[in-house]
Protein backbone atom coordinates (compact mmCIF):
# COMPACT_ATOMS: atom_id res chain seq x y z
CA UNK A 1 0.00 0.00 0.00
CA UNK A 2 1.45 3.33 -1.02
CA UNK A 3 -1.42 5.74 -0.57
CA UNK A 4 0.93 8.68 -0.16
CA UNK A 5 2.34 8.26 -3.64
CA UNK A 6 -1.10 8.92 -5.12
CA UNK A 7 -0.80 12.59 -4.30
CA UNK A 8 0.27 15.04 -6.96
CA UNK A 9 4.05 14.87 -7.66
CA UNK A 10 4.52 18.58 -7.01
CA UNK A 11 3.02 18.25 -3.54
CA UNK A 12 5.09 15.18 -2.73
CA UNK A 13 8.23 16.91 -3.99
CA UNK A 14 7.57 19.94 -1.79
CA UNK A 15 6.97 17.65 1.16
CA UNK A 16 10.29 15.92 0.75
CA UNK A 17 12.16 19.19 0.22
CA UNK A 18 10.65 20.51 3.45
CA UNK A 19 11.62 17.46 5.46
CA UNK A 20 15.09 17.16 3.90
CA UNK A 21 15.92 20.79 4.43
CA UNK A 22 15.29 20.57 8.16
CA UNK A 23 16.87 17.13 8.63
CA UNK A 24 19.98 17.95 6.64
CA UNK A 25 20.78 21.38 7.89
CA UNK A 26 19.84 21.69 11.55
CA UNK A 27 22.08 20.64 14.37
CA UNK A 28 19.43 20.35 17.03
CA UNK A 29 19.07 16.77 18.32
CA UNK A 30 15.34 17.28 18.93
CA UNK A 31 14.55 17.86 15.25
CA UNK A 32 16.80 15.00 14.26
CA UNK A 33 15.18 12.55 16.69
CA UNK A 34 11.71 13.58 15.52
CA UNK A 35 12.81 13.24 11.91
CA UNK A 36 14.41 9.86 12.60
CA UNK A 37 11.29 8.38 14.21
CA UNK A 38 9.08 9.85 11.49
CA UNK A 39 11.17 8.42 8.68
CA UNK A 40 11.39 5.07 10.47
CA UNK A 41 7.61 4.90 10.85
CA UNK A 42 7.12 5.79 7.19
CA UNK A 43 9.61 3.17 6.08
CA UNK A 44 7.96 0.57 8.33
CA UNK A 45 4.65 1.26 6.64
CA UNK A 46 6.15 1.18 3.15
CA UNK A 47 8.22 -1.94 3.74
CA UNK A 48 7.67 -4.38 6.55
CA UNK A 49 8.72 -3.67 10.13
CA UNK A 50 11.32 -6.42 10.01
CA UNK A 51 13.11 -5.10 6.91
CA UNK A 52 13.16 -1.59 8.36
CA UNK A 53 14.65 -2.75 11.65
CA UNK A 54 17.31 -4.77 9.84
CA UNK A 55 18.32 -1.83 7.66
CA UNK A 56 18.33 0.39 10.74
CA UNK A 57 20.71 -1.96 12.54
CA UNK A 58 22.90 -2.13 9.43
CA UNK A 59 23.56 1.62 9.54
CA UNK A 60 24.21 1.83 13.32
CA UNK A 61 27.92 0.88 13.11
CA UNK A 62 28.35 3.48 10.36
CA UNK A 63 26.93 6.23 12.58
CA UNK A 64 29.07 5.12 15.51
CA UNK A 65 32.12 5.29 13.26
CA UNK A 66 31.26 8.86 12.28
CA UNK A 67 30.79 9.73 15.95
CA UNK A 68 34.22 8.37 16.90
CA UNK A 69 35.98 9.86 13.90
CA UNK A 70 34.71 13.40 14.42
CA UNK A 71 36.92 14.26 17.47
CA UNK A 72 39.95 13.25 15.43
CA UNK A 73 39.24 15.91 12.81
CA UNK A 74 38.16 18.85 14.92
CA UNK A 75 39.60 19.89 18.23
CA UNK A 76 37.12 22.51 19.36
CA UNK A 77 35.38 22.18 22.69
CA UNK A 78 36.27 22.92 26.29
CA UNK A 79 36.24 19.51 27.97
CA UNK A 80 39.12 17.33 26.83
CA UNK A 81 38.70 13.64 27.57
CA UNK A 82 42.23 12.63 26.60
CA UNK A 83 45.04 13.67 24.28
CA UNK A 84 46.37 12.05 21.13
CA UNK A 85 49.63 13.55 19.82
CA UNK A 86 48.94 16.74 21.78
CA UNK A 87 45.53 17.06 20.13
CA UNK A 88 42.56 17.12 22.47
CA UNK A 89 39.84 14.50 22.09
CA UNK A 90 36.99 16.56 23.49
CA UNK A 91 33.59 15.66 24.86
CA UNK A 92 31.84 18.29 22.71
CA UNK A 93 33.24 16.99 19.45
CA UNK A 94 32.18 13.48 20.43
CA UNK A 95 28.61 14.68 21.02
CA UNK A 96 28.70 16.65 17.77
CA UNK A 97 29.90 13.49 16.05
CA UNK A 98 26.91 11.63 17.46
CA UNK A 99 24.63 14.36 16.08
CA UNK A 100 26.34 14.04 12.69
CA UNK A 101 25.81 10.29 12.72
CA UNK A 102 22.15 10.78 13.58
CA UNK A 103 21.76 13.35 10.82
CA UNK A 104 23.26 11.07 8.19
CA UNK A 105 21.04 8.23 9.40
CA UNK A 106 17.99 10.50 9.10
CA UNK A 107 18.83 11.58 5.58
CA UNK A 108 19.54 8.02 4.45
CA UNK A 109 16.22 6.87 5.87
CA UNK A 110 14.21 9.67 4.28
CA UNK A 111 15.90 8.97 0.98
CA UNK A 112 14.92 5.31 1.30
CA UNK A 113 11.25 6.25 1.35
CA UNK A 114 11.86 8.95 -1.25
CA UNK A 115 13.24 6.26 -3.56
CA UNK A 116 10.11 4.17 -3.10
CA UNK A 117 7.61 7.01 -3.47
CA UNK A 118 9.30 9.24 -6.02
CA UNK A 119 9.87 7.06 -9.06
CA UNK A 120 11.12 8.14 -12.47
CA UNK A 121 7.58 8.66 -13.74
CA UNK A 122 7.09 11.46 -11.23
CA UNK A 123 10.45 13.04 -12.10
CA UNK A 124 9.46 13.05 -15.77
CA UNK A 125 6.13 14.58 -14.93
CA UNK A 126 7.82 17.34 -12.92
CA UNK A 127 10.47 18.27 -15.45
CA UNK A 128 8.78 17.27 -18.72
CA UNK A 129 7.21 20.65 -19.25
CA UNK A 130 10.21 22.68 -18.16
CA UNK A 131 12.70 20.95 -20.43
CA UNK A 132 11.17 18.65 -23.03
CA UNK A 133 14.42 17.64 -24.77
CA UNK A 134 16.27 16.56 -21.66
CA UNK A 135 13.23 14.72 -20.33
CA UNK A 136 12.99 12.89 -23.62
CA UNK A 137 16.62 11.76 -23.32
CA UNK A 138 15.96 10.81 -19.71
CA UNK A 139 12.98 8.63 -20.52
CA UNK A 140 14.68 7.04 -23.54
CA UNK A 141 17.73 6.20 -21.44
CA UNK A 142 15.45 4.61 -18.83
CA UNK A 143 13.96 2.49 -21.58
CA UNK A 144 17.34 1.44 -23.02
CA UNK A 145 18.94 0.31 -19.74
CA UNK A 146 16.98 -2.93 -19.17
CA UNK A 147 17.36 -3.71 -22.90
CA UNK A 148 21.13 -3.39 -22.60
CA UNK A 149 21.36 -5.53 -19.51
CA UNK A 150 19.28 -8.23 -21.15
CA UNK A 151 21.23 -8.12 -24.40
CA UNK A 152 24.54 -8.06 -22.50
CA UNK A 153 23.58 -11.18 -20.55
CA UNK A 154 22.57 -12.98 -23.74
CA UNK A 155 25.89 -12.19 -25.42
CA UNK A 156 27.79 -13.10 -22.28
CA UNK A 157 26.07 -16.48 -22.02
CA UNK A 158 27.05 -17.31 -25.60
CA UNK A 159 30.63 -16.07 -25.23
CA UNK A 160 31.07 -18.13 -22.07
CA UNK A 161 30.18 -21.29 -23.96
CA UNK A 162 32.28 -20.47 -27.01
CA UNK A 163 35.52 -18.98 -25.72
CA UNK A 164 37.84 -19.34 -22.78
CA UNK A 165 38.80 -15.73 -22.12
CA UNK A 166 39.60 -13.98 -18.87
CA UNK A 167 36.53 -12.55 -17.19
CA UNK A 168 37.56 -8.94 -17.77
CA UNK A 169 38.31 -9.45 -21.48
CA UNK A 170 35.01 -11.22 -21.95
CA UNK A 171 33.09 -8.41 -20.24
CA UNK A 172 34.81 -5.83 -22.41
CA UNK A 173 34.10 -7.65 -25.67
CA UNK A 174 30.47 -8.20 -24.70
CA UNK A 175 30.17 -4.54 -23.77
CA UNK A 176 31.57 -3.58 -27.14
CA UNK A 177 29.05 -5.84 -28.90
CA UNK A 178 26.23 -4.19 -26.98
CA UNK A 179 27.49 -0.75 -28.01
CA UNK A 180 27.59 -1.65 -31.69
CA UNK A 181 24.15 -3.19 -31.61
CA UNK A 182 22.54 -0.31 -29.76
CA UNK A 183 24.13 2.40 -31.91
CA UNK A 184 22.87 0.70 -35.04
CA UNK A 185 19.33 0.32 -33.70
CA UNK A 186 19.35 3.87 -32.36
CA UNK A 187 19.16 5.27 -35.86
CA UNK A 188 16.07 3.19 -36.52
CA UNK A 189 14.49 4.60 -33.38
CA UNK A 190 15.38 8.14 -34.40
CA UNK A 191 14.06 7.70 -37.94
CA UNK A 192 10.79 6.26 -36.76
CA UNK A 193 10.49 9.17 -34.34
CA UNK A 194 10.97 11.69 -37.14
CA UNK A 195 8.56 9.75 -39.34
CA UNK A 196 5.93 10.15 -36.65
CA UNK A 197 6.45 13.87 -36.58
CA UNK A 198 8.91 14.49 -33.79
CA UNK A 199 10.37 18.01 -33.79
CA UNK A 200 7.51 19.29 -35.92
CA UNK A 201 5.57 20.57 -32.97
CA UNK A 202 5.66 20.89 -29.25
CA UNK A 203 6.46 17.78 -27.23
CA UNK A 204 3.64 16.88 -24.91
CA UNK A 205 3.73 14.52 -21.98
CA UNK A 206 1.14 12.15 -20.77
CA UNK A 207 0.63 12.70 -17.08
CA UNK A 208 -1.91 10.74 -15.13
CA UNK A 209 -1.75 13.15 -12.23
CA UNK A 210 -4.50 15.67 -11.60
CA UNK A 211 -4.38 18.32 -8.95
CA UNK A 212 -7.30 17.42 -6.65
CA UNK A 213 -8.78 18.99 -3.53
CA UNK A 214 -6.87 16.54 -1.35
CA UNK A 215 -3.61 17.72 -2.90
CA UNK A 216 -4.51 21.30 -2.15
CA UNK A 217 -5.31 20.48 1.49
CA UNK A 218 -2.04 18.58 1.86
CA UNK A 219 -0.05 21.37 0.22
CA UNK A 220 -1.49 24.03 2.50
CA UNK A 221 -0.91 21.96 5.62
CA UNK A 222 2.69 21.22 4.58
CA UNK A 223 3.34 24.92 4.04
CA UNK A 224 1.80 25.92 7.38
CA UNK A 225 3.73 23.26 9.27
CA UNK A 226 7.05 24.06 7.63
CA UNK A 227 6.67 27.79 8.23
CA UNK A 228 5.89 27.11 11.91
CA UNK A 229 8.98 24.92 12.06
CA UNK A 230 11.19 27.48 10.39
CA UNK A 231 10.21 30.36 12.67
CA UNK A 232 12.18 28.87 15.54
CA UNK A 233 15.12 27.94 13.31
CA UNK A 234 15.41 31.33 11.63
CA UNK A 235 15.08 33.32 14.84
CA UNK A 236 17.60 31.03 16.49
CA UNK A 237 15.19 30.09 19.27
CA UNK A 238 15.86 26.37 18.85
CA UNK A 239 19.58 26.83 18.33
CA UNK A 240 21.97 24.41 19.97
CA UNK A 241 25.61 25.42 20.01
CA UNK A 242 28.25 22.79 20.59
CA UNK A 243 31.45 24.80 20.81
CA UNK A 244 33.09 25.65 23.12
CA UNK A 245 30.50 24.14 25.46
CA UNK A 246 27.14 22.61 24.68
CA UNK A 247 24.35 25.12 25.23
CA UNK A 248 20.70 24.31 24.72
CA UNK A 249 18.53 27.36 24.36
CA UNK A 250 15.55 27.52 26.73
CA UNK A 251 12.36 25.82 25.69
CA UNK A 252 10.05 28.72 24.96
CA UNK A 253 6.68 28.74 23.24
CA UNK A 254 8.02 29.33 19.71
CA UNK A 255 10.43 26.42 19.99
CA UNK A 256 7.77 24.15 21.42
CA UNK A 257 5.35 24.98 18.59
CA UNK A 258 8.17 24.46 16.11
CA UNK A 259 8.90 20.99 17.50
CA UNK A 260 5.22 20.07 17.42
CA UNK A 261 4.83 21.32 13.86
CA UNK A 262 7.88 19.41 12.68
CA UNK A 263 6.67 16.27 14.44
CA UNK A 264 3.31 16.61 12.68
CA UNK A 265 5.13 17.08 9.38
CA UNK A 266 7.34 14.02 9.85
CA UNK A 267 4.59 11.71 11.04
CA UNK A 268 2.11 12.87 8.40
CA UNK A 269 2.83 10.34 5.62
CA UNK A 270 3.19 7.40 8.00
CA UNK A 271 -0.07 8.21 9.76
CA UNK A 272 -1.78 8.77 6.43
CA UNK A 273 -0.70 5.34 5.20
CA UNK A 274 -1.92 3.71 8.42
CA UNK A 275 -5.25 5.53 8.16
CA UNK A 276 -5.76 4.40 4.56
CA UNK A 277 -4.75 0.88 5.54
CA UNK A 278 -7.35 0.77 8.31
CA UNK A 279 -10.00 2.19 6.00
CA UNK A 280 -9.26 -0.59 3.53
CA UNK A 281 -9.40 -3.31 6.18
CA UNK A 282 -12.61 -1.90 7.63
CA UNK A 283 -14.29 -1.79 4.23
CA UNK A 284 -13.23 -5.38 3.55
CA UNK A 285 -14.74 -6.56 6.82
CA UNK A 286 -18.00 -4.82 5.90
CA UNK A 287 -18.19 -6.76 2.64
CA UNK B 1 15.79 39.46 -26.59
CA UNK B 2 13.78 40.41 -23.54
CA UNK B 3 13.62 36.76 -22.59
CA UNK B 4 17.37 36.42 -22.87
CA UNK B 5 18.05 39.54 -20.75
CA UNK B 6 15.64 38.22 -18.17
CA UNK B 7 17.50 34.93 -18.14
CA UNK B 8 20.87 36.61 -17.60
CA UNK B 9 19.44 38.68 -14.77
CA UNK B 10 18.03 35.50 -13.28
CA UNK B 11 21.37 33.73 -13.46
CA UNK B 12 23.34 36.70 -12.16
CA UNK B 13 20.88 37.49 -9.41
CA UNK B 14 20.25 33.96 -8.29
CA UNK B 15 23.70 33.28 -6.86
CA UNK B 16 23.70 36.09 -4.29
CA UNK B 17 20.04 35.38 -3.59
CA UNK B 18 20.79 31.73 -2.88
CA UNK B 19 23.70 32.65 -0.61
CA UNK B 20 21.51 35.07 1.33
CA UNK B 21 18.68 32.54 1.59
CA UNK B 22 21.00 29.80 2.80
CA UNK B 23 22.60 31.92 5.47
CA UNK B 24 19.25 33.33 6.55
CA UNK B 25 17.42 30.01 6.92
CA UNK B 26 20.21 27.93 8.38
CA UNK B 27 22.78 30.08 10.11
CA UNK B 28 24.47 27.01 11.59
CA UNK B 29 24.97 25.14 8.35
CA UNK B 30 24.85 27.89 5.78
CA UNK B 31 27.82 26.63 3.75
CA UNK B 32 26.27 23.21 3.22
CA UNK B 33 22.93 24.71 2.15
CA UNK B 34 24.57 27.24 -0.12
CA UNK B 35 26.84 24.67 -1.69
CA UNK B 36 24.00 22.30 -2.51
CA UNK B 37 21.87 25.12 -3.94
CA UNK B 38 24.78 26.46 -5.96
CA UNK B 39 25.68 23.11 -7.39
CA UNK B 40 22.09 22.57 -8.54
CA UNK B 41 22.07 26.05 -9.98
CA UNK B 42 25.40 25.53 -11.73
CA UNK B 43 23.89 22.72 -13.78
CA UNK B 44 21.05 24.88 -15.12
CA UNK B 45 22.97 26.98 -17.72
CA UNK B 46 24.27 23.80 -19.37
CA UNK B 47 20.77 22.37 -19.56
CA UNK B 48 19.32 25.62 -20.90
CA UNK B 49 21.89 25.95 -23.65
CA UNK B 50 21.33 22.34 -24.68
CA UNK B 51 17.60 22.88 -24.64
CA UNK B 52 17.86 25.96 -26.89
CA UNK B 53 20.33 24.52 -29.37
CA UNK B 54 18.93 22.80 -32.45
CA UNK B 55 19.82 19.11 -32.27
CA UNK B 56 18.75 16.39 -34.65
CA UNK B 57 16.60 13.55 -33.38
CA UNK B 58 19.40 11.10 -34.18
CA UNK B 59 21.81 12.95 -31.92
CA UNK B 60 19.23 12.98 -29.16
CA UNK B 61 18.78 9.23 -29.41
CA UNK B 62 22.54 8.64 -29.44
CA UNK B 63 22.99 10.76 -26.32
CA UNK B 64 20.24 8.72 -24.67
CA UNK B 65 22.05 5.54 -25.72
CA UNK B 66 25.35 6.75 -24.31
CA UNK B 67 23.66 7.71 -21.04
CA UNK B 68 22.02 4.32 -20.83
CA UNK B 69 25.36 2.66 -21.62
CA UNK B 70 27.14 4.44 -18.80
CA UNK B 71 24.38 3.53 -16.35
CA UNK B 72 24.34 -0.06 -17.57
CA UNK B 73 28.13 -0.06 -17.29
CA UNK B 74 27.81 0.91 -13.65
CA UNK B 75 25.62 -2.19 -13.20
CA UNK B 76 27.61 -4.59 -15.29
CA UNK B 77 30.83 -3.81 -13.47
CA UNK B 78 29.19 -3.71 -10.05
CA UNK B 79 31.06 -6.90 -8.97
CA UNK B 80 34.29 -4.85 -9.06
CA UNK B 81 33.96 -1.98 -6.55
CA UNK B 82 34.69 1.59 -7.76
CA UNK B 83 35.85 0.23 -11.11
CA UNK B 84 33.32 1.83 -13.42
CA UNK B 85 33.23 2.84 -17.08
CA UNK B 86 30.88 5.79 -16.43
CA UNK B 87 33.48 8.56 -16.66
CA UNK B 88 35.11 6.98 -19.70
CA UNK B 89 31.81 6.84 -21.58
CA UNK B 90 30.98 10.41 -20.56
CA UNK B 91 34.36 11.55 -21.89
CA UNK B 92 33.89 9.65 -25.15
CA UNK B 93 30.45 11.19 -25.67
CA UNK B 94 31.85 14.65 -24.97
CA UNK B 95 34.74 14.17 -27.36
CA UNK B 96 32.46 13.15 -30.23
CA UNK B 97 29.32 15.20 -29.55
CA UNK B 98 30.58 18.30 -27.75
CA UNK B 99 30.80 19.53 -24.19
CA UNK B 100 27.10 20.09 -23.60
CA UNK B 101 26.26 16.56 -24.69
CA UNK B 102 29.00 15.38 -22.35
CA UNK B 103 27.62 17.39 -19.46
CA UNK B 104 24.16 16.02 -20.10
CA UNK B 105 25.34 12.41 -20.33
CA UNK B 106 27.30 12.76 -17.10
CA UNK B 107 24.61 14.42 -15.06
CA UNK B 108 21.78 12.23 -16.34
CA UNK B 109 23.86 9.10 -15.67
CA UNK B 110 24.23 10.24 -12.07
CA UNK B 111 20.50 10.79 -11.56
CA UNK B 112 19.37 7.65 -13.36
CA UNK B 113 21.90 5.27 -11.83
CA UNK B 114 21.05 6.63 -8.39
CA UNK B 115 17.49 5.39 -8.88
CA UNK B 116 19.05 1.96 -8.47
CA UNK B 117 22.03 2.73 -6.23
CA UNK B 118 20.14 5.16 -3.99
CA UNK B 119 19.49 8.88 -4.27
CA UNK B 120 20.91 11.10 -1.60
CA UNK B 121 22.13 14.60 -0.92
CA UNK B 122 25.20 13.59 -2.92
CA UNK B 123 23.14 13.28 -6.15
CA UNK B 124 23.45 16.98 -7.20
CA UNK B 125 27.18 16.86 -6.54
CA UNK B 126 27.60 13.70 -8.56
CA UNK B 127 25.56 15.29 -11.34
CA UNK B 128 27.79 18.30 -11.36
CA UNK B 129 31.03 16.34 -10.98
CA UNK B 130 30.36 13.93 -13.85
CA UNK B 131 28.85 16.73 -15.90
CA UNK B 132 31.82 19.04 -15.57
CA UNK B 133 34.23 16.18 -16.33
CA UNK B 134 32.29 15.69 -19.57
CA UNK B 135 32.15 19.39 -20.36
CA UNK B 136 35.92 19.86 -19.98
CA UNK B 137 36.49 16.79 -22.15
CA UNK B 138 34.35 18.44 -24.81
CA UNK B 139 36.55 21.54 -24.71
CA UNK B 140 39.68 19.41 -25.02
CA UNK B 141 38.20 17.08 -27.62
CA UNK B 142 40.77 17.74 -30.37
CA UNK B 143 43.74 17.27 -28.07
CA UNK B 144 42.27 14.12 -26.49
CA UNK B 145 41.72 12.55 -29.88
CA UNK B 146 45.05 13.52 -31.40
CA UNK B 147 47.51 13.25 -28.57
CA UNK B 148 47.59 10.20 -26.43
CA UNK B 149 49.50 11.95 -23.61
CA UNK B 150 46.69 14.47 -23.12
CA UNK B 151 44.14 11.66 -23.13
CA UNK B 152 46.06 9.78 -20.43
CA UNK B 153 46.55 12.89 -18.32
CA UNK B 154 42.92 13.93 -18.60
CA UNK B 155 41.55 10.49 -17.78
CA UNK B 156 43.68 10.39 -14.63
CA UNK B 157 42.74 13.97 -13.77
CA UNK B 158 39.03 13.30 -14.19
CA UNK B 159 39.09 10.80 -11.33
CA UNK B 160 40.77 13.40 -9.16
CA UNK B 161 38.26 16.12 -10.14
CA UNK B 162 35.37 13.82 -9.30
CA UNK B 163 36.79 12.84 -5.90
CA UNK B 164 37.71 16.43 -5.11
CA UNK B 165 34.15 17.66 -5.64
CA UNK B 166 32.71 14.80 -3.58
CA UNK B 167 35.19 15.38 -0.72
CA UNK B 168 34.33 19.06 -0.73
CA UNK B 169 30.70 18.15 -0.17
CA UNK B 170 31.51 15.70 2.64
CA UNK B 171 33.49 18.37 4.46
CA UNK B 172 30.93 21.13 4.06
CA UNK B 173 28.04 18.93 5.06
CA UNK B 174 29.57 17.45 8.17
CA UNK B 175 31.17 20.56 9.65
CA UNK B 176 29.01 23.35 8.32
CA UNK B 177 32.13 25.27 7.35
CA UNK B 178 35.30 24.50 5.42
CA UNK B 179 37.34 22.50 7.91
CA UNK B 180 40.72 22.12 6.26
CA UNK B 181 41.90 19.23 8.44
CA UNK B 182 38.76 17.24 7.70
CA UNK B 183 39.01 18.03 4.01
CA UNK B 184 42.61 16.83 3.91
CA UNK B 185 41.69 13.79 5.98
CA UNK B 186 38.78 12.88 3.74
CA UNK B 187 41.01 13.37 0.69
CA UNK B 188 43.55 11.06 2.31
CA UNK B 189 41.01 8.38 3.23
CA UNK B 190 39.50 8.51 -0.23
CA UNK B 191 42.92 8.47 -1.92
CA UNK B 192 42.87 4.73 -2.66
CA UNK B 193 39.39 5.11 -4.17
CA UNK B 194 40.54 8.12 -6.16
CA UNK B 195 43.41 6.06 -7.50
CA UNK B 196 41.02 3.27 -8.49
CA UNK B 197 38.77 5.84 -10.19
CA UNK B 198 41.65 7.36 -12.11
CA UNK B 199 43.15 4.04 -13.10
CA UNK B 200 39.78 2.63 -14.13
CA UNK B 201 39.07 5.76 -16.19
CA UNK B 202 42.41 5.32 -17.90
CA UNK B 203 41.92 1.61 -18.55
CA UNK B 204 38.40 2.03 -19.84
CA UNK B 205 39.36 4.97 -22.01
CA UNK B 206 42.34 3.12 -23.46
CA UNK B 207 40.17 0.11 -24.20
CA UNK B 208 36.96 1.85 -25.26
CA UNK B 209 37.99 5.12 -26.93
CA UNK B 210 39.17 3.57 -30.20
CA UNK B 211 36.45 0.94 -30.76
CA UNK B 212 33.53 3.08 -29.55
CA UNK B 213 35.01 6.10 -31.32
CA UNK B 214 35.20 4.09 -34.52
CA UNK B 215 31.57 3.06 -34.13
CA UNK B 216 30.48 6.62 -33.41
CA UNK B 217 32.46 7.90 -36.38
CA UNK B 218 30.88 5.27 -38.56
CA UNK B 219 27.37 6.17 -37.43
CA UNK B 220 28.21 9.85 -37.88
CA UNK B 221 29.41 9.37 -41.45
CA UNK B 222 26.84 6.78 -42.44
CA UNK B 223 23.82 8.70 -41.21
CA UNK B 224 25.20 12.22 -41.50
CA UNK B 225 25.05 13.58 -37.96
Amino acid sequence: MKAFSNFHPVVIFIYFIAVFSVSMFTQSPVYLLISMTGSFLFLCVLNTVKISIISFLKYIPFSILIMILNPLFSHNGATPLFFINNNAFTFETLIYGAILGLMILCVIFWFKSFNIIFNSEKILFLFGKISPKISLIFSMALHFIPNFSRYFNEVLAIQKKLYKKSKFKMYISCFSAVVTHSLETSVDTADSMSARGHSTGKVTNYGRFRFKTDDFILLVSILILIILTYIAIVTGASKVSYYPVIIFSNLDLITFISYLAFAALCFLPGMYEIKEDLKWKYSISKI
Amino acid sequence: MLKRTFRYILILGAVPALILLGSFLFPEKSYAVISILLVIFACIPFFISFENRKTSVRTLVIIAIMTALSVAGRFIFSPIPFFKPVTAIVIITAVYFGGEAGFLTGSLSAVISNFYFGQGPWTPFQMFAWGIVGFIAGLLSNQILRRKVIMIIYSLASGVIYSFIMDLWTTLWSDGYFNLTRFLASCATSAPITIIYSVSNLIFLLILLKPIGKKLDRVKIKYGL
